[in-house]
């Protein structure tokens, strides 16, 4: 198959032509694949927004090419096909509304694309309800809930039916159940074959992922699925990532009991395996 | 804690924003809390609760002239002839993206603010800059000549709240002032307010969406859903209830989750277990038993 989206030998450097240019991607190389759902994580400053940013030609690399659609992001012909393929969800929803309605906003990009009235009317009332939205559709972005509105913003990037949405940090400043139904909504959207590149600090969003990478210092440090990450609890302990409580609790018992599995991720994988094991002791005694 | 007099008590408040207009939102329907001298204290609920709109009448920026009463300090927040500026200076306040509080252009300028305009001399000051930097790890020789905007988001938070402490203040309220920071500088952020609870003595007031963090922080919590505070406790005790918790939106930490589950199939833990730690002996008791 062919990547979507290819990053070859990337570099970049904020202020590059300046006498402190700011090195902020280092020989970054990364193939993301139609249907992928890649979680990038690490601090800030690691490079992840930057390297985000370079999926639909924010930025384009000082060094090195990437590839979307076959199209090089170099090349300023190629902007708006890559825009097209490419949807952005920004950390705070507000700087990304537009309009003073709800599914007038969601219309936003469509409109611009000069897409018929029929067939946007069509994507926004899909848009609305896969993100839950249809019963605020006339109401006023600014005085939803973060959650509402940064779903709203979603919705305004899926209407554009982009192939690929990237969402950097889009759960940074929701609640719990502002960040489920984000989730949710972009579990939705990537078993309906839309490529997820989602960004974020949470490590236990990670691993809503088929695959992860850990950013530092502008470099890949770590690649894998999250299981094989989050098996590696030490290596995130030194980079100061938050380990998943569950992770932790069975990567200590396994430390004590060589025997107890140390890449658990969820509740319901350690509450099993424990009570397994509580169990085959009753038996054995 | 419990033989500690109130610091802040609220009784049955009600507000409502942009009352008699078509977009009237009745933010509060009846919220009662009592927070104690030197406790640290959770408030959590999900967006749209009324959490940031019950805090900001702990140092008068609402004060709401609905049902209810506010008492800070032992001060009624109704009267009219009160010094809210003496109340704000004690009782200090960060806000949700605290680096928007900065604006002068040095950190040491900006730090000195608040004491500044309290008329307090200029050796008073400095020596509460030191202090207030110091004691969220921006050290005061090195930073105080730093720009503010030069700063990292996760520095600027510090210098935001250092602010805020510098006002000396006995009550320090951070409303959601440690989300959007990435996992290192929060949890530089929490080890300092930890600190300045323990060692300084300061009550703290946390509203926080991480129940983690909430975990390791707070002795007490407070939930609030739809305008109005429904449960309180310890904060194992909160925790213990999950199913009550998902009826307002919320969840538990990942590790109290495991235990109530755990629990429920029969084993035999202690299911107000907080932090990872105490969970590890809890299972180990069993496994090893």
């Amino acid at each position: 198959m062919e990547p979507i989206i290819q990053a070859r030998n990337v570099s970049f450097a904020y202020n590059a032509e300046s006498p402190h240019p700011v090195q902020a991607l280092k020989n970054i190389n990364l193939n993301i694949f139609p249907g992928d759902y890649l979680v990038i994580v690490g601090h800030n400053g690691s490079g992840k927004s930057t390297l985000a940013k370079h999926f639909n030609a924010l930025l384009r690399p000082t060094e090195g090419d990437v590839i979307v659609a076959g199209l090089d992001t170099q090349d300023l012909e190629n902007v708006l096909g890559i825009r097209s393929t490419v949807g952005m969800v920004f950390q705070i929803p507000d700087n990304q509304i537009v309009a003073t309605v709800v599914q007038e906003d969601v219309a936003f990009g469509p409109e611009n694309l000069g897409i018929p009235h029929d067939e946007i009317k069509a994507r926004v009332d899909w848009a609305l309800k896969v993100t839950g939205l249809e019963d605020v559709r006339t109401r006023a972005p600014h005085l939803l809930s973060g959650g509402q509105k940064q779903r709203v913003a979603i919705a305004g990037a899926m209407a554009m039916k982009t192939a690929v949405l990237v969402l950097d940090e889009a759960t940074a400043y929701l609640d719990p159940v502002g960040r489920q139904d984000v989730l949710r909504v972009v579990r939705e959207l990537n078993t309906q074959g839309v490529t997820i590149v989602a960004i974020t600090h949470f490590m236990h969003e990670a691993i809503e992922g088929s695959r992860v990478i850990v950013m530092e210092g502008g470099e890949i440090v770590m690649q894998g699925t999250p299981r094989e990450i989050f098996s590696r609890v030490e290596e995130l302990r030194a980079l100061q990532l938050d380990v998943p409580q569950t992770t932790d609790l069975a990567y200590r018992l396994h430390q004590r009991k060589a025997d107890f599995p140390g890449d658990l991720l969820t509740v319901p994988e350690v509450v099993d395996t424990i009570c397994e094991f509580a169990r085959c002791k009753e038996a054995v005694a | 804690m419990s033989d500690q007099p109130p610091v802040i008590q609220v009784n049955d408040l009600h507000h409502t924003f942009l009352r008699g207009t078509p977009f009237e939102v009745q933010a509060l329907k009846g919220a009662t809390l009592e927070i104690k001298k030197g406790d640290a204290v959770g408030i959590i609920g999900r967006t749209g609760a009324g959490k940031s709109t019950i805090v900001q009448h702990f140092n008068g920026l609402i004060r709401s002239r609905e049902r209810g009463k506010v008492i800070v300090l032992g001060h009624d927040m109704a009267d009219p002839n009160l010094d809210v500026r003496a109340i704000r200076q004690r009782v200090g306040l960060v806000f949700q993206y605290p680096e928007a509080q900065l604006f002068e252009r040095l950190v040491g300028d900006d730090v000195a603010f608040g004491p500044f305009k309290m008329g307090l001399s200029i050796d008073k000051v400095r020596e509460r800059v030191r202090w207030a930097m110091n004691m969220v790890g921006l050290p005061f020789e090195t930073f105080k000549d730093r720009f503010t905007f030069s700063l990292s988001g996760g520095e600027m938070r510090k210098a935001a709240i250092a602010g805020v402490l510098a006002l000396r203040p006995e009550v320090l309220v951070l409303d959601e002032s440690t989300s959007g920071v990435d996992p290192r500088g929060r949890k530089e952020l929490l080890a300092y307010i930890r600190r300045l609870h323990e060692e300084e003595g300061l009550t703290i007031i946390f509203i926080s969406t991480n129940m983690e963090d909430l975990a390791a922080l707070v002795n007490h919590i407070y939930v609030v859903a739809d305008g109005r505070t429904v449960m309180y406790g310890e904060t194992g005790e909160v925790f213990s209830k999950p199913d009550e918790l998902h009826r307002y939106d919320l969840g538990t930490p990942q590790i109290t989750e495991v235990m109530y589950q755990l629990k429920r199939r029969g084993l035999p833990v202690n299911d107000r277990c907080i932090s990872v730690e105490q969970a590890e002996e809890e299972v180990w008791k069993i496994l090893n038993s």
